[in-house]
């Protein structure tokens, strides 16, 4: 799994629960690359943010 | 003016907790506040005053009924989503432009954020909290810059689903979507503004007006 792939599966996590096999790549794939988990947590802080923003 | 019917979604029955007129005033006071949620989730400044003035006048309405538990804003932007989910609805009823019916479909933005190899160009950088670096207004203002700058399509799925939490099924609905282009929706916004607050957030000093 490369960091496109990775990106795009974090992103639909949050709106469907990953097949088994889909976790275990993605999981792999984030335990070596620090920039993905940093966009994972970007994923978590948008709505976060947005919130934040527009409604006080 | 029109006469609306029925008890506004979301407003709790009961008791009145809140002295009437003193809600009245606070529901006045929010106004700014949902014609910038309105203005930037329908992109049309007349429909977007129109939806407010129906969402404010619905919750005038259900005022007496209204318990006070929770915090107004929230109370009066449950009203808003549906105001502006019925306003979404009646203009998919209309033909959808070319341009904004191709919108979102392109891989372009995304193509560029990867090399040949799908590994990052611009490696995602470690946030702290980003809204204490900048001061409130400032941080909304750059929130609203970002979205702003998303086409239409992807901006108005993502505040749907981030902002009014809405399921992703019912996003399909509003939208007249599929699921797959919701994904691809969603991911593409995200991407972009993810990118967008980090180049204006990281790379502006903190405290940066």
């Amino acid at each position: 799994m490369n960091c496109r792939e990775s990106s795009q599966l974090l992103s639909e996590a949050r709106e469907r629960e990953l097949r088994a096999d889909e976790r275990r790549e993605l999981d792999a794939h984030l335990s070596i690359c620090p920039a993905c988990r940093n966009c994972e947590r970007h994923f978590e802080w948008l709505p976060v943010l947005l919130r934040r923003a527009l409604l006080g | 003016m029109p006469r609306i019917h029925g008890r506004a979604p979301g407003a709790p029955s009961g008791g009145v907790a809140l002295e009437h007129d003193a809600l009245l005033a606070e529901i006045a006071g929010h106004r700014a506040g949902l014609l910038r949620i309105a203005r930037l989730q329908l992109r049309d400044a007349h429909l977007a005053e129109d939806v407010v003035q129906e969402a404010m006048l619905a919750a005038v309405r259900a005022a007496p009924t209204y318990e006070g538990r929770g915090r107004v804003l929230t109370w009066l932007v449950g009203i808003l989503k549906f105001k502006i989910v019925d306003a979404l609805r009646a203009r998919a009823r209309a033909p959808i432009p070319a341009s904004s019916a191709a919108e979102g479909v392109g891989a372009d933005d995304v193509d560029a954020l990867f090399d040949a190899s799908g590994t990052w160009r611009d490696k995602p950088a470690d946030w702290t909290d980003p809204s204490h670096r900048l001061r409130e207004s400032d941080f909304r203002r750059v929130l609203e810059a970002c979205l702003t700058r998303l086409p239409e399509l992807p901006a108005r799925v993502f505040m749907l689903r981030e902002l009014f939490e809405m399921e992703p099924e019912e996003v399909c609905r509003v939208a007249a979507i599929t699921r797959n282009h919701l994904n691809v929706l969603l991911y593409r916004a995200r991407m972009a503004l993810r990118r967008c607050l980090e180049a204006r957030w990281v790379d502006e000093p903190a405290g940066g007006s």
